[in-house]
């Protein structure tokens, strides 16, 4: 008579068949690794997604509050007026967030400071391209990035210094509205680039978090620091400051934070 | 004053520190070794296999157990955690009570003579013998070594792998997951499932000669394709032509081409094709066939009874083969290859089969008589 | 008066900026559904499983410039590999080396006679393509597989490079080329997160999407017979590896690209090298694009997936002045007091910054591709990629803009250009130790 068949139980056939002696799991190797399409791959994007809305609905005043707070504290303690204005966006009359910004102008350039920053911006130019070579070279990248958005913020407050139409108020406000947006987008973002893959959901859930605080704590320092040197320096750094240190700073945030969190074991 | 330099501070602080991960790994470098590649990787299917004898070898040194004249019985220790137990005489090993009861075996098996197994339990490590395995059935075994032929009983599972220097047999209704490989010769049992399969020789629940297509071989053929035919094909290369869509061979043609269809390709039966095929939507060969270059598909690659291929055979979703077929010879094996593999009792195999989701030994059912007769 | 004045110039940056953002929208949703595809979609490695069969004949060619240090590590590894012997034969072709290349190949030569047949070339078209052109003609083998000097093949991967072609319908396949010196710099660091991006996943899933994988030139193979009926290497196309991949696909063959088919190759290791490279692709590229765009619009060979996809990928590299072009408007509308299509403008453009320009593999693409690779810390370099995408945006600017002035209006003959070594006596090994240039980077034929 034929012996019984051992009630291999699933557990310990999967152990046979996918674990080393030491325990460890048998890995297929990376070029035809592929991750498990199971039902997490749809319920960690839902919950996540829907789960950060609910908490940003209700976060996005006390974020608005803190960052109004922020200013509030260090404009008088930068020798700045500490009057600060609100920026209302509502949908169907009903207010979703209000962004503050420190009611300030900035000062247009005379023409002697144009000179001097743009002739300091050629010879920055020039010298980046005669010293910085090899490892440096792409530092000559940057500057020349910078130096040419700057030149060019130098001939238009030359040519129609009337017509430049942002004061601090509105670069303040529009950076903290982009920052917020961004905030917002950041559950959306992360649904195809991060709530697919295969770490936990708690995991998932904390390196939105972090994300999120990452957006929410540079953005007033990245603002108070333009408003303090535009007010030094006067609009003509505005642009460039816009662009490299705005926007794409923003971006690099949460690009750097990102790469952080998925870099995690899952 | 100080105001303005701790602002200053902070700002810095904080609008640098989500790029702290960047700069430290930048600098500490903790992740900058290139990916392994591996120069000695060659796919070959004995990987684990001659992995395990070196293991083998290298417990037997350290132990000081001599092969010619081992000790009845002796365990111990590998490595933490991995028990192993050297048997010297070929008498079926006892067990203690508890594992009689639990009917799992935890220690790694090496066995200097030849072993006998007994049926029912858990074989949780590798089994090692010199000589003959005879694997009692219904048992699940983790990974078996046979220097000289492996016998595996009805219903039996493999886990990672089986391999012999000599003969296998597997017997019916056995699951033998990961690589199984012979040096001679291997035969499967009727219901049984496999993934890879190696041998010079396997034969599918039967022991006998397979007929092939030696009835069709001496019979006249026509060529093809004729002028009609090749006008409305595409010229790939000099000897490769494509169809726009299915393409149909008559029965009894003799084709020199390779032959590319974008739909369905169609062999009548009895013919010869000298190049090779590819189908992009189901690829069937009528019975007594002789393809003698790859065959690849996109979808199912059905060989008719009969049928004699000696090119690897690829499909992306599944192969039937057919009772009586012989694919790949002795001299010149070759693979077939697809997620999932049927094959009929009494069809042989020379060389490598390859199912990446699970295949089967079929008894000559109507299903694969209807699809091998499509 | 002045607003009446500024009024066309605004509908105009606002239109040009629309179709930039549009264009860089449609690039990154297809590189969204790339790595979505390479992450949870049904993988294609059809070809990865034949270990047995009657192997076609396989010529191993090697063309090399100048290679003393490097092509004798590769023709070791060339010799061991796991193939019929009676049909393999290593090719290795010194180009008017001026260093010491033909006596390394000469001592292998000598160690394999069955195995090693040297060519040495002292006139005629330099370059890679001339090299290939030229053995090709007086080919008797099935296959070509090409590697680079510097390339150093495991045992299995020339078998798996030959797999494909029992496919009738494959004219070229195309393996993974994995950075070995990733350890030396930033730089090194950053192509190794370009590379792990534009294999893993953007080959992989164009592979498993039944699109246009690309024939990159070294560790790949073609079908001698497929090449001869599209009429050769083109001799005068700055990048014949891509140049031949729209060829075949014009003719009705496919390439194929083998995730598993790795190989070692060496990235620059210094900036100006790395720019020079990019141009090359840039401006080879281009010139691709400007050859086939239309007839692959036309083509009834090609599929309507992969015509699309052949589009996509025939315009990356034009994406690079576009994206200058887009960052320019966004900044004059700025600068005209229009920030809110200029926000919005350039958070998307902004998202591009951290993607690398050759294969626009996107951010989340890289990250893909490194979780795959189970090599995640190296992903925490990312935000610092900013820098290569700034560089290579610049000199892929600087490409096209000599392609259009130099190569078409003034009508230049095509420059080869060498690409420089780095390893003094590397052992392969994925510890490249060497640190001088190699030979004369840039070094211009005729």
């Amino acid at each position: 008579m034929a012996p019984r068949r051992p009630s291999t139980s699933r557990g310990l056939l999967e152990r046979l068949r996918f674990q080393s002696h030491s325990g460890r799991l048998i890995r297929r190797h990376r070029a035809l690794r592929r991750l498990d399409f199971e039902r997490a791959s749809i319920v960690h994007p839902v919950t996540l997604v829907a789960g950060s809305y609910a908490l940003l609905l209700v976060a996005c005043a006390p974020i608005t509050a803190g960052w109004a707070t922020t200013l509030r504290f260090w404009l008088p303690r930068l020798g700045l007026p500490d009057d600060i204005g609100v920026r209302e966006r509502d949908v169907l009359g009903h207010v979703v967030y209000e962004v503050p910004f420190p009611l300030l102008q900035g000062a247009l350039p005379d023409r002697s400071l144009l000179v001097t920053v743009g002739g300091s911006c050629l010879a920055l130019m020039l010298l980046s391209w005669l010293l910085l070579r090899g490892r440096a070279l792409p530092l000559a990248y940057l500057v020349w990035a910078g130096c040419v958005l700057e030149l060019a913020s130098c001939a238009m407050l030359w040519l129609a210094p009337a017509e430049f139409p942002h004061t601090v108020a509105s670069h303040v406000a529009n950076g903290l509205e982009f920052a917020l947006l961004l905030l917002l987008a950041t559950p959306l973002l992360l649904t195809f680039s991060f709530y697919v893959f295969d770490h936990s959901i708690t995991r998932k859930a904390f390196g939105t978090a972090v994300i999120g605080a990452g957006i929410v704590l540079v953005a007033p320092y990245q603002y108070l620091v333009h408003t303090m040197l535009v007010e030094q320096l006067s609009l003509v750094v505005m642009p460039p400051l816009y662009v490299l240190f705005g926007l794409l700073f923003d971006i690099a945030v949460f690009v750097a934070l990102y790469a952080w969190v998925v870099s995690w074991e899952p | 004053m100080s105001a303005i330099v701790a602002f200053w501070l902070l700002a810095a602080l904080v609008c640098s520190a989500p790029f702290l991960p960047a700069i430290i790994e930048w600098i500490a470098r903790t992740d900058a070794q290139p990916l392994v590649v591996v120069r000695e990787q060659d796919t070959n299917i004995r990987h684990f296999a001659l992995g395990f004898c070196d293991r083998v070898q290298d417990l037997l040194e350290r132990e000081g157990i001599d092969a010619d004249n081992p000790p009845a019985d002796h365990q111990g220790e590998y490595r933490p955690g991995e028990r192993f137990r050297v048997l010297g005489a070929s008498s079926p090993p006892s067990w203690p009570a508890a594992t009689q009861r639990s009917r799992v075996v935890d220690v790694m098996l090496v066995a200097l003579r030849d072993l006998l197994l007994e049926g029912g339990f858990v074989y949780a490590q590798e089994v090692y013998a010199r000589g003959q395995i005879v694997a009692g059935s219904n048992a699940t075994y983790r990974a078996l070594y046979g220097g000289t032929d492996v016998l595996l009983g009805d219903g039996c599972t493999v886990a990672r792998w089986l391999h012999s220097q000599g003969h296998v047999h597997i017997g019916a209704d056995c699951t033998v997951y990961g690589r199984v490989s012979s040096g001679l010769s291997m035969t499967l049992g009727a219901g049984t499932r496999f993934e890879r399969l190696n041998a010079p020789l396997i034969r599918f629940a039967s022991d006998g000669a397979v007929r092939g297509p030696a009835a069709a071989l001496g019979s006249r053929r026509t060529p093809w394709p004729d002028a009609e035919a090749t006008a409305a094909l595409h010229a790939l290369d000099e000897r490769t032509l494509r169809a726009a869509g299915d393409l149909v061979l008559p029965t009894q043609c003799a084709v020199r081409n390779h032959l590319v269809a974008r739909g369905n390709l169609l062999i009548g039966a009895g013919s010869r094709v000298d190049g090779n095929l590819k189908a992009r939507e189901q690829l069937v060969s009528g019975a007594g066939s002789v393809l003698r270059g790859a065959v690849v598909c996109r979808g199912a690659v059905v060989l008719g009874e009969g049928c004699l291929v000696k090119g690897p055979v690829i499909s992306e979703s599944e192969v039937v083969v057919a009772a009586g077929c012989v694919v790949g010879t002795p001299a010149m094996p070759t693979t077939i290859t697809a997620p999932r593999i049927h094959v009929a009792a009494g069809s042989q195999v020379s060389g490598t089969i390859w199912a990446t989701e699970h295949g089967l030994v079929e008894t000559a059912t109507a299903d694969t008589q209807t699809l091998a007769n499509a | 008066m002045a607003a009446s004045a500024a009024w066309p110039v605004n509908w105009v940056l606002k239109l040009v900026l629309a179709f930039v953002v549009a264009l860089v929208a449609l690039y990154t949703c297809r590189h969204v559904l790339f790595a979505l595809n390479r992450l949870l979609g049904r993988q294609r490695h059809p070809y990865l499983d034949v270990d047995s069969a009657d192997w076609p004949s396989v010529v191993v060619v090697v063309p090399a410039h100048n290679e003393e240090h490097v092509i004798g590590l590769a023709l070791e590894a060339l010799i061991d590999v796991d193939y019929p012997r009676d049909r393999y034969l290593v090719i290795p072709v010194d180009d008017r080396s001026t260093d010491a290349t033909w006596a390394v190949i000469e001592t292998w030569a000598a160690r394999a006679p069955d195995i090693v047949r040297p060519r040495r070339r002292e006139g005629g078209r330099p370059g890679k393509a001339a090299v290939l052109q030229e053995v090709t003609a007086e080919l008797d083998a099935t296959l070509m597989i090409v590697f680079d000097a510097d390339y150093v093949p495991g045992r299995g991967l020339v078998k798996q490079l030959a797999a494909p072609f029992f496919d009738a319908e494959v004219g070229a396949v195309m393996g993974r080329v994995v950075p070995h010196n990733t350890e030396r710099n930033l730089l090194t660091r950053l192509l190794d997160l370009e590379r792990a991006g534009g294999y893993q996943v953007d080959q992989q899933a164009r592979m498993n999407l039944e699109l246009v994988p690309q024939y990159g030139g070294s560790v790949g193979g073609v079908r001698v017979s497929a090449v001869r009926a599209v009429g050769g290497w083109s001799e005068d196309a700055y990048a014949e590896d891509t140049d031949l991949t729209f060829r075949l696909l014009l003719h009705g063959f496919k390439t194929v690209y083998e995730n598993r088919s790795e190989c070692y190759e060496e990235v620059p290791e210094v900036w100006q090298e790395r720019n020079r490279q990019i141009m090359r692709w840039a401006k080879g590229h281009n010139q691709v694009a400007l050859r086939y765009a239309w007839r692959v619009l036309r083509s009834p060979m090609v599929g309507r997936l992969e015509r699309i996809d052949a589009l996509l990928l025939l315009g990356v590299f034009l994406l690079a002045p576009l994206l200058v072009v887009g960052f320019a408007c966004a900044f004059a509308l700025y600068l005209m007091g229009d920030p809110l299509l200029s926000n919005e403008a350039l958070a998307v453009l902004g998202v591009v910054c951290f993607s690398s320009i050759g294969n626009y593999a996107a951010f989340f693409e890289i990250a893909a591709a490194l979780h795959l690779d189970n090599s995640r810390r190296r992903l925490r370099l990312l935000p610092l990629n900013f820098v290569n995408f700034l560089a290579s945006v610049l000199n892929v600017c600087r490409a096209c803009y000599s392609l259009l002035v130099h190569d078409i209006l003034l009508g230049r003959e095509l420059r080869w250009e060498k690409t420089a070594r780095y390893r003094g006596n590397g052992n392969g090994n994925g510890n490249g130790n060497g640190g001088h240039v190699n030979g004369a980077a840039g070094e211009v034929g005729r």
